[in-house]
């Protein structure tokens, strides 16, 4: 049986909100209870009692929304299948099932342990697989192994039919394969309550990770070398992404606001072979970026800070120096990734307010919009605010993945996250405008369709935004379907799966697919 | 279909007079609320809100596609909804309240979109003590219940009732304890929720 908390429980007040402090919005938002269930049975049970009682239903698996998509449900309830976690082997050789409540730290853990796998899937310990692997899930893999759906097989769903009935069925190639392709990326909080996952195979995981980092000081930092790191930045994925020789490799661009410190280049470059496998091609990456020194002009501590640190020098005053060669870590693929994680399980307890935006680049920086960035980055006006530019396609960007996933994009070879974070309320306003404002200036130079202007709209640039870092501003366009589901077949077929598969179209948020008229 | 001039029967004007609901009935081009010596008259195809002060029309403003409307005499506002199937970006329709003058002019005080799926709102009632309103949507077959804030003016909604099969209410209003009638049933808020009571 669910464990009911309603308002008048002391769990009411943490369990009530979303892990992103904004929402609730008000009070008034939130749901009038929350129901952790521990089975598919009790998630069966738990929506038919909401649907009886003319309640609408949100589900939660983390709470790691962006959006105001879960708690944001006056007098609603809020289904957390969060104690649903549990990794296991499945029915044929090599297959495994994750539930939606599982952390993806523990799922690199128990993927390991059960059978040396990986799934291709994100960087935070503590996000779940329900909305992650729903909407999409790409992470240091991607490159090399895709995105994670891109291995799943098979869903377990419950979903409501025409007569008002939770039902639980089981989406797959075979057997509802519009509902399964919709939730290859479509984000299950459009259809019903996944309850599991099946991968009938996933790759093996790599044994272990070179990691490596360059970061540069804001006070060194001229217009002209801005421009170069980022257009180098962009045009060596652009000129690289069918490289074979460069699928093991994750690479990330962190540009801070001015007022924040620094500018980081991270690198992560996976092994699956021997212990030398990818040294050099890490040090020629490097060398495009930073030249080093002579190892005879090293500082008599600087062989001790690099073991002690694995990095460059510390304290990080001015551009990171290198001698010799560029300091490169290895580490244990799964120790690299679920060592110094952690963090709470209970979502709500954090008061940290956020917003985030997205965008999928085809090619590098043209000069003018890494100018733009530099204007945006250097204004007191984007204070706090985070772009992080990842590395992308390489096996992603498989054509043929177009038609069976519900992420189009398989073009792209940057995804950029634009990220602010802040802790009073009051700032509210500020630091919105702050991300709004450098986010519309970028989609607004040449590179842009001049027909949206502020959007990375899909053309021979851009390939829009990522579902999974929903940002409900993009509601102000009439397009915003076009920017997350492409140009394509999808968001028809979105909205028919919608029409079948959730008649009623109970499971809504700000920014699920609209019903067909 | 045949346009046709409202004309209030007792019962919607007992409504009016204690700042209840009048219904709105389909393609009805003008209907009134009344109060105070003044009725008002939604134009729903034209878009907007006759006041009537003493048989005369006073006032007009416009208003996108006013739907529905009630007047909390006790405080001089009247809250009109808006049927609307998108609203912000968002499928839901909204509402406004404006302040009324002794002279029939309306002065808009703040509009509040409804909850998600709210498309198409139809009918409005407030609660006897003033405190809050009911919105039927015949969009989303979603019942809304609003706050009203200290400004008397609509505030957020803070309930969403929602069935899935039956028809959708076209009338409804709240009885004596506040409870809201609609069609056999009463409703009221528990525990944060929109709750059927009784039997
Ligand atoms: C710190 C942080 C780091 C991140 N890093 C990455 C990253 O590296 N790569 C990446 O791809 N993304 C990343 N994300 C984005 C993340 O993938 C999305 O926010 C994702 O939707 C979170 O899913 P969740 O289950 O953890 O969160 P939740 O808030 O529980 O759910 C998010 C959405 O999915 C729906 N949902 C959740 N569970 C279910 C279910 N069982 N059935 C149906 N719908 C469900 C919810 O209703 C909600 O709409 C990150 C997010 C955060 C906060």
């Amino acid at each position: 049986m669910a464990s009911v908390v309603d308002r008048n429980d002391v769990r009411f007040e943490v369990c009530s909100r979303g892990n992103n402090a904004r929402f609730p919005a008000s009070d008034s938002q939130r749901v009038a209870q929350v129901e952790y269930c521990t089975s598919a049975e009790d998630v069966v049970r738990t929506l038919q009692q909401a649907i009886d009682r003319g309640q609408r239903p949100t589900v939660r698996s983390s709470g790691h929304c962006y959006e105001d998509w879960v708690v944001n449900n006056p007098g609603g309830v809020l289904l957390d299948v969060s104690m649903m976690d549990r990794v296991t082997t499945g029915e044929t050789p090599g297959s495994y099932v994750i539930q939606p409540g599982a952390k993806l730290g523990v799922v690199y853990e128990r993927l390991y342990k059960l059978g040396g796998a990986v799934i291709p899937g994100g960087t935070c310990y503590t996000v779940t697989a329900g909305g992650h692997v729903s909407g999409g899930g790409y992470g240091t893999l991607a490159r090399m192994y895709g995105i994670t759906v891109d291995w799943l097989t098979g869903v377990e769903i419950v979903i409501v039919n025409q007569a008002g009935k939770a039902e639980l069925i089981h989406a797959d190639a075979q057997h509802h394969p519009a509902l399964f392709r919709a939730l290859r990326g479509g984000q299950g909080s459009n259809f019903g309550v996944i309850t599991a996952f099946h991968f009938a195979k996933l790759p093996p995981m790599p044994k272990q990770v070179l990691a490596a980092n360059i970061s540069w000081d804001w006070k060194e930092m001229t217009r002209e070398k801005f421009v170069r790191i980022v257009t180098t930045y962009g045009d060596y994925w652009s000129k690289n992404d069918k490289n074979p020789a460069t699928y093991p490799v994750f690479t990330n661009l962190v540009i801070g606001n001015s007022k924040s410190g620094r500018i980081g280049l991270g690198l992560h470059y996976a092994q699956t072979g021997d212990d030398n496998e990818g040294r050099d091609w890490v040090q020629e990456y490097l060398n495009l970026f930073q030249t080093c020194k002579p190892s005879a002009e090293a500082p008599p501590d600087y062989l001790q800070q690099q073991q002690d640190f694995g990095q460059q020098q510390r304290p990080l005053v001015g551009d990171t120096v290198c001698y010799g060669t560029h300091p490169v870590r290895a580490l244990n693929w799964v120790e690299a990734t679920v060592n110094g994680q952690g963090g709470s399980g209970l979502y709500g307890s954090n008061r940290r307010r956020s917003k985030y935006k997205s965008c999928y680049m085809k090619k590098g920086f043209t000069v003018a919009e890494a100018n733009v960035l530099y204007d945006q980055m250097t204004s007191d006006a984007t204070r706090g605010l985070i772009l992080a530019i990842d590395s992308y396609g390489g096996m992603v960007n498989n054509p043929a993945r177009i038609a069976d996933t519900a992420i189009p994009q398989r073009n792209s070879i940057l995804k950029l996250q634009y990220q602010s974070y802040w802790l009073n309320e009051a700032d509210d306003a500020f630091r919105l405008n702050g991300i709004r404002q450098c986010y519309k200036a970028m989609y607004s130079t040449p590179s842009a369709d001049p027909k949206y202007p502020g959007y990375p709209y899909p053309n021979e640039n851009f390939e829009g935004c990522y579902i999974n870092y929903a940002d409900a501003d993009m509601l102000e366009s009439p397009e915003w379907t076009t920017l997350y589901y492409g140009t394509g077949d999808l968001y028809p077929l979105l909205q028919q799966v919608k029409k079948e598969y959730d008649p009623h179209n109970l499971f809504h948020h700000s920014m699920s697919i609209r019903p067909k008229a | 279909m045949m346009m046709q001039e409202y004309k209030p029967t007792r019962r919607a004007v007992l409504q009016g007079i204690a700042g209840a609901a009048i219904c709105a009935a389909p393609m009805t081009r003008a209907f009134a609320a009344i109060g105070d010596g003044i009725t008002f008259e939604l134009d729903r195809e034209g878009g907007w809100i006759h006041s009537i002060v003493r048989g005369e029309r006073r006032h007009s403003e416009k208003a996108d596609l006013p739907s529905a409307m009630v007047y909390a005499s006790d405080h001089q506002v009247l809250h009109v909804t808006h049927g609307y199937t998108s609203y912000l970006g968002l499928p839901a329709g909204a509402i406004s309240s404006y302040r009324v003058e002794p002279n029939g002019h309306l002065q808009r005080l703040t509009t509040q979109g409804l909850s998600l799926t709210a498309m198409s709102p139809h009918h409005i009632a407030i609660s006897p003590d003033g405190r809050s309103l009911a919105v039927a949507a015949a969009g989303g077959r979603v019942l809304n219940m609003l706050s009203i804030t200290e400004e008397n003016a609509v505030g957020e909604v803070i309930a969403v009732h929602r069935k899935l099969r039956g028809g959708i209410p076209q009338e409804f209003l709240f009885d004596r304890d506040g409870a809201l009638c609609v069609d056999s049933h009463r409703y009221a808020m528990l525990e944060g929720r929109l709750a059927r009571i009784g039997g």
